[in-house]
């Protein structure tokens, strides 16, 4: 009975950790990559709606855009030279964050500053053509960090 | 002993024969398809404002600035890693020391389509002309009319840093002799085609390669030994199922992948500079076209 107990509780974990991709992720380097995900989600449903596969609801814009800011400002923090922040599994963060450290801030502060005009944009509007650009403006910081800084996923 | 001698002396002759012979029908080709070039490009007008947007669909642009280093456009210096060394995209401003400030539009025809110097001597296949040998003419000679005006830059481009008997004549012909067909007469069979397997050069990036570098078969499956050492994944219909046809122009237009989650590596210098770009009704073709195609494996 005990044997059976185990077997479920590792069949268990393997489940939940093929669920969340890293979840071996610890320490800041899952709070890092938490917050990367929880753009992505807020990504995905504006892009959802410019596709037309969801209703247009600028609330979401907003909420978004709130959430760019809030996470921008939190990665200041999250990329601490260290041993673990700059190697530990399962890390994609390339060297060029610490090597070229003036290069990666200025990338975190201009996408902060985009996201911003995206959350006044939303507050000034809530025509869908009229905030697909500040949207694009402040997306476009997303793939230009990762491609100086971030390893290509495969 | 005296065997072995004999055999290593039928190889390497053998060789030199197949050498020579590649050379032979490299070269007679590349004048045949030179000629008939020639004749053609007299019948357009190039039409700069048409040529700017040629420029775009073909990433020329992206792959002759050094974005991370000087950034001046078109004036090259942009590194190219490949497995056989790095290479450097030349200045295409018509900078008479450093660009092509000399060259007429026969010669620059000649070197986009056929892969061929003015002096006669053959390119390496990093500059993806076996791609944009199936462009139009016409497209090319727009292409044309707006570089030929585009402001000379003085910008000098460190050497090639790839083993020169790689990069000489004899090499480089049998590279053509097998993976270049300088004489194909093509004919797309719609406009995503076009924009995909000649402007586009996608294959460069996402076809499987062979050990000399040449593109093995004609189609997207991807690559897992891509540009700097980077996996490339396939993009055709089965590898694409799951993005509906407005995830793959959003893609094209943002870099955003379906999951919320946005593109890295060389591909967002595409998105970046060349298909977010483009009209909606090209990226729509585009989109059109990979959704068609099948893998090969
Ligand atoms: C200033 C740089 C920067 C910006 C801006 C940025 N990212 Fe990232 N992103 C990174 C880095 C670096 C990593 C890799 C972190 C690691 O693995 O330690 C990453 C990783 C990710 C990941 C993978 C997380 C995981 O679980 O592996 C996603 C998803 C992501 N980013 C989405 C986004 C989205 C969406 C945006 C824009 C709304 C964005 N990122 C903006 C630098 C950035
Ligand atoms: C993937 C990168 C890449 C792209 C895209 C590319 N080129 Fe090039 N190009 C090169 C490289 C590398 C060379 C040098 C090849 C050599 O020296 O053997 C080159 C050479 C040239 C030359 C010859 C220059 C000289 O001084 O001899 C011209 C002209 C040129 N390219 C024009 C273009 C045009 C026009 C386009 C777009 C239709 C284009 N290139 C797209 C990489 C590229
Ligand atoms: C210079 C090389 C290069 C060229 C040229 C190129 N790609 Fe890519 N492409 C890549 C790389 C690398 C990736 C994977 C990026 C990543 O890991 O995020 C990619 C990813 C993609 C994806 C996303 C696939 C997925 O499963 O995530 C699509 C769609 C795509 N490319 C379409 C195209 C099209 C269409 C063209 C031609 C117009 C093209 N690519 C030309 C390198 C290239």
């Amino acid at each position: 009975m005990k044997c059976y107990l185990k077997l479920l509780m590792i069949a268990a974990l393997c489940i939940s950790a093929v669920a969340s991709a890293h979840s071996d992720a610890t320490g800041v380097i899952k709070e890092r990559m938490d917050g990367m995900n929880a753009m992505a989600v807020h990504s995905k449903t504006v892009a959802d709606m410019f596709k037309g596969k969801q209703a247009f609801d600028v609330i979401a814009v907003r909420d978004a855009a709130d959430a760019f800011v809030y996470h921008g400002q939190s990665m200041v923090g999250q990329f601490p030279d260290t041993e673990f922040s700059r190697t530990a599994k399962p890390t994609q963060a390339l060297p060029a964050i610490w090597d070229d450290a003036e290069a990666f801030e200025q990338a975190v502060q201009q996408f902060i500053q985009q996201s911003k005009k995206l959350l006044i944009a939303a507050d000034l509007t809530s025509d869908q053509t009229a905030l697909k650009k500040p949207f694009f403006v402040a997306t476009k910081n997303c793939s230009g960090c990762h491609k100086r800084f971030r390893q290509p996923k495969r | 002993m005296k065997r072995l001698w004999l055999l290593l002396k039928a190889i390497l002759s053998v060789t030199g024969a197949i050498l020579v012979l590649a050379y032979a029908v490299v070269q007679h080709q590349s004048k045949a398809a030179v000629e008939q070039l020639v004749t053609e490009a007299e019948q357009w007008e190039g039409d700069a404002t048409k040529g700017r947007y040629v420029a775009v669909m073909s990433g020329c642009i992206a792959c002759h600035t050094d974005y991370e280093g000087s950034g001046l456009e078109l004036a090259g210096g942009r590194a190219i890693h490949t497995p056989f060394g790095t290479v450097y995209s030349p200045n295409i401003t018509r900078d008479s020391r450093t660009g092509i400030g000399q060259w007429t539009k026969t010669d620059f025809l000649i070197a986009v389509k056929i892969g061929m110097n003015p002096n006669g001597s053959h390119y390496s296949p990093a500059f993806p002309y076996s791609a944009y040998n199936r462009m139009s003419t016409g497209d090319l000679v727009d292409l044309w009319a707006w570089l030929s005006n585009v402001a000379p830059v003085e910008n000098l481009v460190p050497d090639h840093e790839v083993p020169s008997v790689l990069m000489s004549d004899v090499s480089l012909s049998l590279w053509k002799s097998l993976y270049f067909n300088v004489t194909s007469n093509w004919q797309s069979e719609s406009r995503g085609e076009y924009l995909v397997n000649a402007a586009g050069h996608c294959l460069e990036c996402h076809a499987q390669r062979t050990v000399l570098g040449g593109i093995r078969n004609k189609s997207l499956d991807g690559n897992s030994r891509g540009p700097n050492g980077q996996t490339v994944p396939g993009i055709t219909a089965i590898n694409l199922a799951a993005w509906s046809h407005e995830d793959l122009t959003f893609f094209l237009e943002i870099g955003m992948t379906p999951d919320g989650d946005f593109t890295g590596g060389s591909m967002t210098d595409v998105v970046e500079h060349s298909t977010a770009l483009l009209t909606a009704e090209d990226r729509a073709s585009i989109a059109d076209y990979l959704k068609s195609q099948r893998n090969t494996q």
